[in-house]
């Protein structure tokens, strides 16, 4: 609110010709107006209209002699005094906002402009202003509103009824990978996407009127990339009800619907193996039972072929005993009662002992195991057994896998804060089709020799390793052979076991 | 003349109680390891009966059933399923194939020779 001090009124430049007032005219310009006006001299009230008294909540006596600068609020003061100077000077014309303390002690904001007159014969100011609480309230609502979808972690678009986008908030840029808004803006919806029609229908059934849709959709990046876009998108009316234009909210959901995917992939794996188990158990358990069976019937009275029954029921006995200790264990995996009991050890020794313990089965297939260990390695922290284990599995799966006469290598070797073991054969090789999928859970090679496995032990291994803070990994060339490494962190008292 | 039987199967062991089960009943063998071999041998020994392993490499035990139903000589050929697959839908699945009977593994002696008297015709079981 402007004090008087103020020079002379610039003259005012009017289209209209000069009005020669009555009083009768001022007095009818001052209450038809639409804004509250008021009159200082000395900075103090002189005149204030009644739209003014209504607006503050003052009344005239109030008001009359009242210094204008007290009702503003005092952090506004000083800029209030420069803005209505500029104004009284004639330097700016535009009007200025500040906070109008109102009698009831709320706050009004206003918009005023002050100009300067004179009052018999000495300088006056005369001010108008407005309320323009409910404008500032509102704006401060959409401030609120564009913060919140600007840095919402969802993309937001807007588009009008012809699916041309009007907004894209940083999210939305991100998910496209493009740089800025511009990029975007005036493009049409369905460019983004690689289903035209789903979008163009999706586009259709909002302007009909449908008011919100959900979807999914195949998009495309600014790279060029696909993905699954998952949306929700409504229709913005105008105050009348009639539709404006579209708002969605967009996500990414690629990622989502590939675990969804695995999962169900799992969940096929996992029915499949539940039968797999009744197979494979019923097919040991046709030799048990049958030769068992002939030989109490005393159909099998030559000892020579006796003793081939025997073997068989006893070879098939073994080969249950495995199955089902596999069973557990993938059983506490499943329900996470799966434990490594990590200690300092020389992993030479669990190495040694499975080739050891394989000896015998390679010799009957004729292949030679080759043990590449040097005499001393770093001591790792590693369980005994469960390594071992790993161990059993990748070198009669080598076994299992070359053709008889041939060679295996099972080298272990301290490469910079790791151990490495690779197992290497030269037998059939594997497709590396099958690469993705050789550790998980009952998958089995599709050759003649799956029959023997039990689909597990590869997935047990990798669970034992990464138990370990490992890695298990396969090279292979069908026709060739394969090498299974694994690596097990040294950690950081990894070092040489004669320190 | 005994009657032949072919015994498709890739278990070695369960190939080998097939066939002894059966040759002490007086049969003839013939063993075939995969579903190829069997339609060979199929073809090249004229069997009067086929045990038919369903979890076969290569070519499956219904495939090989299928491909058999097609040909007008092997068409009215006894077929007994002999599978660890045991659910009603794998026995429907069998059936469904062209095979006469279905028999699931483990079985006893006595359950092979049964079926295979009943396939052949008891009155022409033994030589």
């Amino acid at each position: 609110m402007a004090d008087k001090s103020t020079a002379m009124a610039k003259p005012g430049e009017l289209a209209w010709p000069t009005l020669t007032g009555s009083e009768e005219l001022t007095q009818a310009l001052i209450r038809s107006a639409g804004t509250g006006i008021y009159i200082l001299q000395d900075g103090e009230f002189l005149f204030a209209n009644s739209l003014f008294q209504e607006l503050t909540g003052y009344t005239e006596a109030e008001l009359r002699g009242a210094r204008s600068v007290s009702f503003v609020h005092p952090e506004d003061r000083e800029a209030v005094r420069n803005k209505a100077v500029e104004n009284l000077k004639g330097k700016s014309l535009l009007p200025y906002e500040y906070r109008f303390i109102k009698k009831n002690g709320d706050i009004m904001w206003v918009l005023e402009r002050v100009t300067s007159t004179e009052y018999k014969g000495r300088p006056a100011t005369v001010g108008s202003f407005m309320d323009i609480t409910e404008s500032k309230k509102a704006e401060r609502e959409l401030r609120t509103a564009e913060t919140a979808i600007r840095t919402c972690i969802s993309a937001i678009a807007t588009a009008d009824l012809d699916g041309r986008l009007t907004y894209v908030n940083p999210a939305f840029l991100k998910v496209w990978g493009y740089d800025s808004p511009n990029d975007l803006l005036g493009r049409s919806v369905a460019s983004l996407c690689k289903e035209d029609k789903k979008t163009e229908r999706l586009i259709q059934a909002l302007s009909a009127g449908s008011g919100t849709e959900a979807a999914e959709l195949i998009a495309e990046k600014k790279d060029g990339t696909e993905f699954i876009v998952g949306l929700k998108a409504s229709l913005i009316a105008d105050a009348k009800g009639q539709p404006v234009s579209i708002t969605a909210s967009l996500a990414d959901i690629t990622e989502r619907r590939q675990v969804e995917e695995t999962r169900r992939q799992l969940d096929r794996m996992k029915s499949e193996f539940t039968s797999n188990v009744s197979h494979e158990l019923r097919t040991p358990l046709q030799s048990i039972k049958g030769f068992s069976k002939l030989m109490l019937e005393g159909k099998v009275p030559d000892p020579e072929t006796q003793k081939r029954f025997l073997t068989a029921i006893n070879q098939q006995s073994e080969y249950l005993s495995r199955l089902i200790d596999d069973l557990l264990d993938v059983s506490r995996l499943e329900s996470g009662r799966f434990t490594v009991e990590k200690q300092r050890l020389s992993i030479t020794k669990p190495i040694r002992e499975a080739i050891e313990s394989l000896r015998s089965l390679a010799d009957k297939k004729g292949i030679v195991i080759n043990a590449d260990i040097p005499a001393t390695l770093p001591e790792a922290e590693a369980d005994e057994e469960r390594l071992m284990q790993v161990m059993v599995n990748l070198i009669s799966n080598a076994i299992k896998f070359s053709s008889s006469g041939g060679r295996i290598t099972v080298k272990a070797e301290a490469k910079d804060a790791e151990l490495l073991v690779q197992v290497t054969d030269r037998g059939t090789g594997i497709a590396e089709d099958a690469f993705p999928y050789l550790f998980d859970r009952f998958y089995r090679a599709k050759t003649a020799l799956r029959a023997q496995g039990t689909g597990l032990g590869l997935h047990i291994s990798k669970e034992i390793i990464e138990a370990h803070g490992g890695r298990i990994w396969v090279e292979s060339k069908v026709g060739e052979g394969s090498t299974f490494s694994f690596n097990l962190p040294l950690g950081q008292h990894g070092g040489d076991s004669n320190e | 003349m005994s009657k032949k039987i072919l015994v498709v199967e890739d278990d070695a062991n369960t190939s080998l109680f097939v066939d002894y089960t059966l040759q002490q009943e007086g049969y003839q063998v013939v063993v075939a390891k995969d579903g190829l071999e069997g339609l060979k041998k199929t073809e090249d020994e004229h069997p009067d009966l086929i045990i038919l392993d369903v979890m076969l490499p290569g070519l499956d035990g219904y495939e090989v059933c299928s491909r058999l139903r097609l040909k007008p000589e092997t068409a009215n050929l006894p077929i007994l399923m002999f599978s660890a697959k045991a659910r009603q839908d794998d026995k429907d699945a069998g059936l469904r194939f062209g095979a006469d009977d279905y028999l699931v593994k483990p079985a006893d002696p006595s359950e092979i020779r049964a079926k295979v008297a009943a396939l052949l015709g008891n009155a022409s079981k033994i030589v």
